[in-house]
């Protein structure tokens, strides 16, 4: 008798999308904040109107904010109809997407509202199919998490692990996660006590971007790059998350922070990882992470005064242009105090102490009101080993650049002859970009990993050894800052960072690209 | 003129476009592909796509047809550049090459040949069989191509899957893109993991599709469609009646049913009869009067649940580009038109 394994619905072979998501509810715990209007719902938006959402789907809204279900609905339209990726919106899709969007109203840290929630959920998996199904989505700040889950598992609405065929819940955890290693320690320990690691999706969104993603393609899918790719050949290695806003409303937040939390310990280290990690053994979740792990767990350590002192940049940007607009320095920025030592740049020095990386330096630097945003890796080279054309200056052309935003692509720098008698050289890009190379726009990061974490595909997310092994590169070197071993620089708003992040390449005779 | 005359000729006018003019200024040239297209007519709505697809993905087109007012041994061209220019920008942006060519009948099976000495071999190449291409032209192509776009609704699912099997390269079939919607509607019955055993007691399938003015039977949308589920679901031809992996017959109708807002032999209903446990298991999909939207319906027994979709239209020159970027695997369409061979042997 023929049989068909109930995970696979074979008529799914073959489409875009072969891996259907079972029916579910989304619960957005802080509904009422920006990050739903702006992104969560507008993902769930786009994935409904590329048929990528189960046939039995529901959305629901939790949040203190007392809100009817319809004035929950008509905000998210608002929300929609000004955020989505693909504008106008079709009233098709929207009128059969809110009509299983509902509101419940309530504290997260009372038994009450998640009964409520009980309810709602249970009338939503009579009125829409979904069958039991949930992911919590916790768009919340830190200090919520465990009380949500904890009271999740108190109303049995969060079981454990599912086995094939039974109802899942899962919980998608926005950063911060934790604000140094033994906070980050505690809450991995407080929520592994009541979920299984595999229900736990810790979300960094640069995974969701389709350049990070294919970060690994690049590397795993083409066999030119990876003789390359190691100490043998490449010199040294930079990764600039470079922003031009300011604190844009995050004062309060930034000065609890900083932009090493904020910037550094997730996205940064995430973006050092994909680079240098080992190829994984398969294309799944834990293959994948192991070998993140691996090669954060090999970064040295900047422990001691004298190497934070000489591998590390903290800065803080004073008034100047940005765009062509005066900009106010940080500690004139609202919600921050006017004597802040709170650090708006970061750059240092990581060194990978394994087989394929030792020597090689990698330079990392990330700021807030830089010259403008941009997110790229540039690996450089080795010098050719003996000048043959003696009349180049050009010791050390080649240079491949990864451009994670915006104008996404990939360029590989490399020596050719000027055309003439003489032989004279000149440094030339072989230029890829997504958007002229694809044409069409890319899904937001937020629509593959919400896709992602709903059919339980946890390769994009952060697991619970790797959110500490990142926390345990950086605490030693916050930990010094706070002991004033490293002076806050400042910086010119609108330039590319202070003089010290300069001067820290600059000691190996080396200098930032210009992005 | 011979052959190799003409094609020396467009050689050299290919040439003499990007050569720099009297000032020193050159052409930005800038191809991504070769796209070979090859017609019947040389003014139709297809061709216009195949502009329209060549200018967005920056390729070397060569539109091929036949011209029976040529001599037999005759090649007639046109040589041409287009260029775009971006807001803002002074001159061009960039350009590519457009190269028609008109072949005699006798020399039509010679094609190969000539596109051969002219696409640039670094380049993927993708062949694109029109409306009234002509089967000489196309019996030469084809096998040597790398990547073959057809469309069944033109050429008939036969005829695709005769010339499919004699390329090894990706081939693709816009007709069989353009129901790919249909394919999501009928598996989404099936994607609750409670209603997947369905599946396996489909009863009965009808799908209904948009008159066609020859009415020739059934819409190769409809034929293919029916394939598709059955080459998924391992039923097989028995004479005139299909049967599923156990060997029980499911009962397949194709209707034709005149709508006049949508294109001939488009889809406009599936309905998918099943038996789940003791209930009725009812798949629907109808396409609304509006033409653009799908309602879906899935009724077990006393529960019914709903669903409305928006469809667009077909675009064919969305649907090739769509195409030529894919990298899905042709192994899907080629078990659909295997399936279909076998359903029509034994008809």
């Amino acid at each position: 008798m023929t049989s068909i394994p109930p995970a696979d619905n074979p008529l799914r072979a073959g489409m875009a999308e072969e891996l259907a998501v079972d029916p579910c509810v989304l619960v957005i715990f802080g509904a009422s904040g920006d990050l739903t209007g702006r992104k969560l719902v507008p993902g769930i938006y786009s994935l409904a109107k590329n048929r990528l959402l189960p046939g039995g789907f529901g959305l629901l809204g939790f949040a203190r904010r007392p809100l009817s279900d319809d004035d929950f609905r008509s905000k998210m339209k608002d929300a929609v109809s000004k955020h989505a990726r693909q504008k106008p919106i079709d009233p098709a899709v929207w009128d059969d997407l809110a009509d299983g969007i509902g509101y419940v109203a309530g504290s997260f840290d009372e038994p009450e509202a998640y009964q409520r929630l009980k309810k709602r959920l249970a009338e939503l998996d009579r009125k829409r199919g979904t069958r039991g199904g949930r992911t919590f989505y916790l768009a919340v700040p830190a200090d919520a998490v465990r009380s949500i889950v904890d009271n999740l598992v108190k109303a049995g609405i969060c079981p454990g692990p599912s086995s094939d065929g039974q109802p899942y819940a899962r919980v998608v955890v926005e950063k911060p996660f934790g604000t140094d290693l033994a906070s980050a320690r505690a809450l991995n320990r407080d929520l592994l006590a009541k979920l299984d690691e595999r229900q736990l999706f810790r979300i960094d969104h640069y995974l969701g971007k389709e350049t990070v993603q294919n970060l690994l393609v690049l590397r795993f899918g083409n066999t030119i790059f990876e003789p390359l790719w190691s100490r043998n050949h490449v010199s040294h290695v930079e990764i600039t998350v470079a922003e031009h806003l300011g604190m844009e409303g995050r004062g309060k937040f930034y000065e609890q922070t900083g932009l090493m939390r904020d910037i550094v310990q997730n996205h940064a280290l995430q973006l050092l990882s994909l680079v240098s990690m080992e190829a994984p053994v398969a294309w799944d979740a834990n293959a994948v992470r192991d070998e993140k792990v691996k090669a954060l767990r090999a970064l040295r350590p900047i422990q001691s005064a004298n190497d934070v002192r000489s591998r590390s940049v903290r800065g803080q940007y004073a008034t100047g242009i940005v765009r062509g607009d005066q900009v106010p320095a940080y500690r004139e920025e609202p919600d921050v105090a006017k004597s802040s030592e709170i650090e708006t740049f970061v750059a240092l020095e990581a060194r990978i102490d394994n087989w394929r990386w030792a020597d090689v330096p990698f330079y990392l630097r990330a700021g807030k009101r830089l010259a403008k945003r941009v997110t790229e890796i540039v690996f450089h080279f080795k010098p050719v080993p003996h000048p043959l054309f003696a009349s180049s200056t050009i010791r050390q052309p080649n240079a491949l650049a990864l451009r994670i935003q915006p104008d996404e692509g990939i360029a590989l720098r490399f020596a050719t002859k000027l055309p003439g008698q003489a032989i004279a050289m000149r440094d030339v890009a072989m230029d890829f970009r997504y958007g002229t190379a694809f044409g069409h726009e890319s899904p937001e990061a937020y629509e593959r990993l919400l896709l992602d974490a709903m059919r339980g595909d946890a390769t994009l997310f952060t697991r619970h050894d790797e959110v500490e092994a990142q926390w345990a590169f950086v605490d030693p070197i916050l930990a010094a800052w706070r002991g004033n071993e490293v002076p806050l620089a400042s910086y010119e708003a609108g330039s590319w960072g202070p003089k010290e992040g300069h001067d820290l390449i600059a000691k190996q005779g080396l200098a930032w690209s210009k992005p | 003129m011979k052959v190799s005359d003409t094609l020396a000729k467009i050689e050299a006018e290919l040439t003499a476009i990007w050569a720099p003019d009297e000032s020193g200024y050159t052409k930005p040239h800038a191809t991504t592909l070769n796209l070979i297209a090859v017609s019947g007519k040389k003014d139709s709505k297809f061709v216009d796509h195949m502009h329209d697809v060549a200018g967005r993905l920056g390729a070397r087109m060569f539109l091929v047809g036949v011209d029976p007012r040529l001599e037999p041994w005759a090649l007639d061209a046109d040589v041409s550049a287009v260029c775009s220019v971006e807001p803002g920008a002074q001159r061009e942006t960039a350009c590519a090459e457009r190269v028609e060519m008109r072949f005699g009948a006798m020399v039509a099976k010679r094609a190969a040949s000539v596109l051969e000495a002219l696409v640039e071999a670094s380049l993927p190449s993708v062949l694109v069989v029109g409306p009234g291409a002509h089967t000489a032209v196309i019996d030469s192509l084809v096998p040597a191509a790398s990547c073959v776009l057809f469309d069944s609704s033109s050429t008939g699912v036969a005829r695709t899957t005769e010339l499919a099997r004699v390329t090894s390269g990706r081939i693709d079939d816009l007709a069989f893109m353009s129901i790919r919607r249909w394919r999501d509607m009928a598996a989404r019955f099936f994607d609750d993991p409670e209603h997947r055993g369905a599946i396996l007691e489909i009863e009965k399938m009808v799908v209904r599709h948009a008159r066609r003015e020859d009415h020739a039977g059934a819409s190769a949308e409809a034929e293919l469609l029916v394939a598709w589920l059955g080459a998924r679901l391992g039923w097989r031809a028995d004479a005139a009646t299909l049967r599923d992996a156990r060997g029980r017959p499911v009962q397949v109708q194709i209707i034709e049913v005149a709508r006049d807002n949508v294109l001939p032999g488009a889809l406009v209903g599936l309905e998918i009869t099943a038996t789940l446990g003791n209930e009725v298991f009812l798949g629907r999909v109808v396409r609304e009067s509006d033409g653009e939207h799908l309602s879906w319906e899935l009724a077990l027994g006393d529960t019914r649940s709903t669903r409305r979709f928006a469809t667009p239209r077909r675009d064919d020159a969305e649907l090739v580009e769509r195409s030529i970027r894919s990298s899905l695997s042709a192994a899907l369409l080629r078990e659909t038109l295997e399936f279909a061979r076998h359903w029509r042997a034994g008809e």
